[in-house]
């Protein structure tokens, strides 16, 4: 049998994003609320800092610029998984209705496959607001911007996006066990949200930082690099702290591929 | 082409009896039970065949389908399709084949059916050239010029399971899955669908490998069928030899001048089953009694006006078959 040269996935990604993007557009008025209302519920929040700040000025000796410079890294890291993860995110629901068995059947690579299944636009009410409070921060806080400190940031910001989409990932992963999606990955992800919206630090509990290191590590994304950033730290390593979610992701994606194995053999 | 041998599959079910009690007590404690939906199963399929996979509902035929599809892995036994065993070269393996679920969509509910067709291209890696030559075959033997340009949610059952059936072929698989494909469809539809898998599989020599419950889809495509249940192939031959051997019971209706049912006589092998002034149906064992020696007998005893002899349907021989093997 004749082997076609293979469509190269970053086109076929192409592909599929414009699909994504039509198929939104069928329901405009659908489109359109869902994506106001996405940036009001999220616009809540930043009016909670904000009115916070406007009565304390500083918490725990970080100013409202600082701030919201975490939130904004956190922001558009999940609004990113959101959007281009979604396939994993309804996971348990694809496994359910079957149409996870129709994209075993395409020869494509699963992960692949899964990650464009779906694609949530409705959700960049949230990504916007990101690039607004990211603009805001970066201009307003008192950072003096060097080449290494506009590459912390980027990393900051990676880091997130890579986070957010490891938990989500993982969290598809779990489903293969249990079938029902576990509400408690929402404590991670949301959780992980709204922690992140302030310097981890700000709670003042040892065991939480610790815990956001080593195991679900939001605070190597957002923490350390962070101090770096507005110069608390000086040390270059703490900048390249988010890579460490690189390694994240890779056990979430081999717990998902242990997932597919166990779905594979018990078909249920 | 494909080559199954001693193919077995068990799944773990759990159970436990009804009531708030017994929920509770599973929370902590499971208890399982065995299902083996394939019992050391064993069949070949040879290139350019059609063949009818039936049995009751639970009898092994979805996941006999899964594991020849690659989606499901087998506890042990050989399974090659095409030189290739599928869970473990999934993605050369599926590029050959075309699966067709009658309740599972692979159409884009939202866009016009032919993007979907433009992206199964992308997905499958068909060059243009081949991709065009698809197409308008397709299109052409399954009229879908109309339906192209039409986002899928407004199509009807039948033309969107034509345009599924021509999503499963774009790629030109050698093999061909048909799950339930007739499925709630009109009659027009139906023989549109029918005559369509006939011409592929003749002209082409695509294998298909059809499961239904539609006696007349096997009736109308299948020479060969393989009847499972409890997970075992009970039986492997031809639709022909399967009607010669079981459908020996023949209806006889009869309109006539009048029959007296206490004097009436009959051959071995004849009984009357309903009885009316005017009109009598026999049952006829055709092995014991010839057709013509029972037209004799009867119009040696009354005057026939007009005479009518049926087999009874497919249906009725596969509910025969379920039951001599006790399965169903």
């Amino acid at each position: 049998m004749k082997q076609f040269k293979k469509v190269p996935a970053h086109r076929l990604y192409g592909t599929f994003f414009s699909m994504h993007l039509r198929a939104a557009m069928e329901y405009k008025s659908s489109f359109l609320m869902s994506f106001f209302g996405m940036t009001l519920t999220s616009l809540a929040s930043f009016f909670a800092i904000w009115l916070l700040f406007d009565r304390f000025h500083t918490v725990d000796g970080y100013t409202l610029s600082e701030v919201l410079l975490c939130y904004s890294v956190i922001l558009m890291g999940f609004s990113v998984s959101e959007i281009f993860l979604r396939g994993f995110d309804t996971f348990a629901g694809q496994v359910q209705s079957g149409s996870f068995d129709r994209l075993l059947l395409r020869p494509r690579s699963l992960l692949f496959s899964v990650l464009v299944s779906r694609m949530e636009f409705a959700r960049t009410g949230r990504f916007l607001q990101g690039i607004l409070v990211t603009a805001y921060a970066v201009t307003h806080a008192d950072i003096v911007w060097t080449p290494a400190r506009a590459g912390a940031y980027l990393l900051m910001l990676l880091g997130c996006c890579v986070f957010f989409s490891s938990l989500l990932i993982l969290q598809a992963g779990v489903c293969f066990f249990t079938i029902e999606g576990l509400e408690v990955m929402n404590i991670f992800s949301h959780g992980g949200k709204e922690l992140g919206s302030y310097p981890l630090d700000i709670y003042g509990s040892r065991p939480l930082i610790l815990f956001f290191t080593f195991l679900v590590p939001l605070a190597c994304a957002q923490y350390y690099p962070f101090l770096y950033l507005t110069g608390r730290a000086d040390c270059g390593l703490y900048a390249l702290t988010p890579l460490w979610t690189l390694a994240f992701l890779l056990v979430c994606i081999g717990v998902w591929r242990i997932g597919v194995r166990k779905y594979q053999s018990t078909g249920s | 082409m494909i080559y199954v041998k001693e193919l077995c599959k068990t799944f773990r079910v759990a159970r436990r009896d009804g009531g708030m009690k017994n929920t509770l007590k599973s929370f902590f404690h499971r208890e399982y039970t065995e299902i083996h939906a394939l019992d050391h199963l064993n069949f070949t399929i040879g290139e350019g065949e059609m063949v009818g996979y039936i049995g009751p509902n639970g009898a092994g035929k979805s996941s006999t389908v899964k594991v020849l599809s690659g989606i499901l892995v087998p506890d042990s036994g050989i399974c090659t399709v095409g030189g290739r065993v599928p869970w473990k070269e999934r993605t050369a393996h599926v590029a050959q084949i075309g699966v067709v679920f009658g309740q599972r969509s692979q159409l884009w509910w939202d866009v016009p059916v032919i993007d979907t067709f433009t992206l199964l291209r992308d997905i499958y890696s068909v060059p243009e050239t081949i991709y065009r030559r698809n197409l308008d075959e397709l299109t052409e033997m399954l009229g879908l010029s109309q339906l192209l340009r039409t986002p899928t949610r407004q199509l009807s059952l039948g033309q969107r399971m034509r345009c599924e059936i021509a999503a499963s072929l774009i790629h030109d698989p050698k093999i061909l899955f048909l799950d339930e494909p007739t499925i709630g469809l009109d009659a027009v539809s139906k023989i549109a669908v029918r005559d369509f898998i006939k011409a592929r599989n003749r002209e082409r020599g695509t294998t298909v490998i059809l499961t239904t419950h539609d006696m007349q889809d096997i009736e109308a495509l299948t020479e060969r069928i393989l009847l499972i249940g409890r997970g075992r192939i009970l039986r492997d031959g031809s639709l022909d030899a399967l009607k010669r051997e079981y459908m020996t019971e023949r209806h006889m209706t009869v309109l006539c001048a009048g029959l007296d049912a206490d004097t009436l006589s009959l051959p071995a092998g004849m009984t009357l089953s309903e009885s009316h002034p005017d009109r009598a149906v026999f049952s006829l064992d055709t092995t014991v009694l010839p057709v013509s020696d029972a037209i004799a007998a009867v119009s040696a005893q009354t005057d026939i006006y007009d005479l009518s002899v049926e087999n009874p349907s497919l249906d009725t021989l596969i509910t025969h078959l379920y039951k001599e093997y006790e399965v169903g």
